[in-house]
């Protein structure tokens, strides 16, 4: 955790010394505000170390595959949006996400998914008049 | 406009159909949002942002308004049932009120959390109504320096109120202003922080980051404990009606919760839970039947509910009189304004009666329309607890990546939002609080600006916020806030040992 801290830390340094003269001049004072909190934040944290206060607990084995998968679903959905369509791309995202989540019965998941998928369709594409990409499928 | 003339004319905005309309789906979605735990009145703002942008100004923030107070309903039914709050404002309820359910007094626990609820947002209304506006009025004398000061107050009294570590919400603060001034400098023209790409030059839209910060975070949360069905306590509905002893001992905490909710909505913060808290502890002080607090006194539900609705009233306050938002929702409200082209600010009111004396108005119809809705039909909520949550979960994950898109037609947005899930994740983790970096996106542009135009007016010279009274005492203000904590804590290590700190 105080890794991270300091990284974040690390990170905002430059923001501070990049600044130009005019537009800059705000940032320069945002990135000593950012140095200076982050620094508190890590050293406020080297100190609670030694009071042994619980870590976060990162997950892990099947935990961790769940969270993975849900996020590369929904990046999937961003990526292949253009190409494949909402209606489409939503209902595989929306399968992904059931079968990682523990449902177990094929037919209850494709009827959900499409459900879920061709509903959002309906209500963003049709009800609100967004143009949402129906990709080369359609 | 006086009050009364004012409300007439909003009774006659908010009267047409497609804001009727609006009241009650905000209701709903509000009671919706309240009654699930997890998702909280923020995330779901965030959410339906996208859907409000096709809808007029007024009829798109009495609806996103009626989600905010209708959460706050209920909240209150989720605790009371399942001895888990549905939103964070209604931890306090859980305590009373769980107890009461136990009891088999569950129907007259959430009786009185309405009919508080109602009580309190109505009063709260009044106090809306008469207090915005010549806020607004005073307000329009503000210059820049005003402004910046108000502004960078909001802001670090919202990070120190909101609890955890000074650092952690000082940088929360920070990483906030930072994503604001990703983008083209607004006064120079000059880009910013851009790392040579096209889509970041727009600067980093709020929805997705909002929604990223609060829906998608919220779905990783879940996604990685996928916990089971909430076991919620069956209810015998025919019992709603409290008996004559309940309605006398709850009489009095409503209207000192109402009181107490106001007055602490008016600060920057969580003060709906704030003022949850604040109460209960009044009412057992105070109360005859102190012992009973903890074993279901139905005091311990009828002032903390009444608190938390009457500050969402009191919170909209600061928001619609001078554009500065004291929380995330705020925020979010008003950058529903924004997305309208509509400017918040001290001329909100005069420039926009619609939208002000609507929202007043809508917000005395709503509350009738959530007492109705939260009453009898308290059982159809229940009945929400038990969609199983993969269900639930793929729904609002799809939602959240249309809606992104939705708002720009644009897929770095949905990455936006699934970065700052991401971000919000891990943020949630190391236990850093969410909402003051939400609000510091928001007033980021507002604080840098006026800085700015304040050292052009007084030709670079820093002395400017310190010469104009009303600047110089928000400023003192400000030191004070930020250094209290700092003092507190010497005052403690000093004392350590010696005397027992007053502080915990």
């Amino acid at each position: 955790m105080f890794g991270l801290a300091y990284i974040i830390g690390a990170l905002s340094y430059p923001r501070g010394t990049m600044a130009k003269p005019g537009p800059g001049l705000y940032p320069l004072f945002l990135g000593i505000l950012i140095l200076l909190s982050s620094l508190g934040t890590g050293l406020e944290l080297m100190f609670r170390r030694f009071e042994k206060e619980e870590d976060a607990i990162w997950p892990r084995g099947a935990n961790g595959r769940r969270l993975l998968a849900v996020l590369a679903a929904s990046l999937a959905y961003a990526v292949l949006l253009p190409y494949l369509g909402h209606p489409f791309i939503a209902t595989l995202v929306t399968l992904v996400v059931l079968q990682v989540m523990g449902v177990r019965s094929w037919p209850l998941k494709i009827t959900l998914a499409l459900l879920i998928g061709l509903g959002s369709y309906y209500l963003f594409g049709k009800l609100l008049a967004i143009p949402l990409p129906m990709g080369v499928l359609f | 406009m006086n009050p009364l003339d004012g409300l007439a004319f909003g009774f006659s905005v908010a009267l047409d159909a497609s804001n009727i309309l609006a009241v009650f789906i905000g209701a709903m979605v509000g009671t919706f949002v309240g009654v699930l735990p997890g998702l909280g009145p923020a995330g779901a703002l965030a959410m339906l942002l996208p859907i409000t942008v096709g809808l007029r100004p007024e009829t798109a923030l009495i609806m996103l308004a009626g989600i905010y107070y209708g959460a706050m309903y209920g909240g209150s039914t989720t605790s009371i049932l399942v001895n888990m709050p549905g939103e964070t404002a209604s931890v306090v309820t859980c305590i009373d009120g769980y107890q009461m359910a136990l009891k088999g007094r569950a129907g007259p626990a959430l009786t009185v959390a309405a009919v508080g609820s109602f009580l309190a947002g109505t009063i709260g209304t009044v106090g809306l109504m008469f207090f915005a506006p010549p806020l607004a009025q005073f307000a329009l004398s503000f210059g820049p320096p005003e402004y910046f000061a108000i502004a960078l107050l909001g802001l670090l009294a919202l990070s120190r109120i909101s609890g955890g570590s000074f650092w952690k919400g000082l940088f929360i603060l920070a990483l906030g202003l930072a994503l604001a001034t990703v983008g083209i400098d607004l006064i120079s023209g000059m880009t910013r922080y851009c790392l040579g790409s096209v889509f970041l030059m727009q600067g980093i839209e709020l929805v997705p980051v909002a929604m990223g910060l609060f829906g998608m975070a919220e779905v990783l949360l879940v996604a990685e404990r996928a916990g089971g069905l909430p076991h919620v306590t069956a209810v015998r509905l025919r019992e709603l009606v409290p008996n004559l002893s309940e309605w006398r001992r709850s009489v009095f905490p409503m209207l000192r919760g109402s009181i107490i909710g106001f007055l602490i909505g008016l600060l920057p913060g969580p003060s709906a839970t704030i003022s949850a808290f604040a109460s209960y502890k009044v009412e057992r002080r105070i109360s005859k039947y102190s012992e009973e607090f903890g074993h279901g006194a139905i005091e311990g539900v009828a002032g903390p509910e009444s608190a938390n609705n009457a500050s969402t009233c009191a919170h909209l306050i600061p928001m619609l009189s001078l554009g500065i938002p004291l929380g995330a929702v705020m925020a979010l409200l008003m950058a529903a304004l924004m997305m309208q082209g509509v400017q918040p600010g001290p001329l909100l009111i005069q420039e926009h009666p619609r939208i002000f004396w609507g929202v007043v108005a809508s917000m005395y119809m709503g509350n009738v329309a959530l007492l109705i809705l939260n009453l009898p039909l308290v059982g159809m909520w229940v009945s929400f607890l038990r969609i199983p949550q993969p269900i639930l979960m793929a729904s609002i994950l799809i939602f959240m990546l249309v809606g992104t898109y939705s708002v720009n037609n644009s897929v770095f947005d949905v990455i936006v939002l699934v970065a700052m899930g991401v971000i919000g994740y891990v943020l949630r983790k190391l236990k850093f609080d969410i909402p003051p970096l939400v609000v510091a996106v928001i007033l980021g542009p507002i604080l840098e600006k006026s800085f700015r135009q304040s050292l052009y007016m007084s030709r670079g010279s820093g002395l400017i916020f310190f010469q104009r009274p009303i600047s110089a005492i928000l400023l003192i203000l400000t030191l004070v806030v930020l250094l209290a904590p700092l003092f507190s804590m010497l005052v403690r290590k000093w004392g350590r040992g010696r005397t027992h700190s007053s502080f915990p």
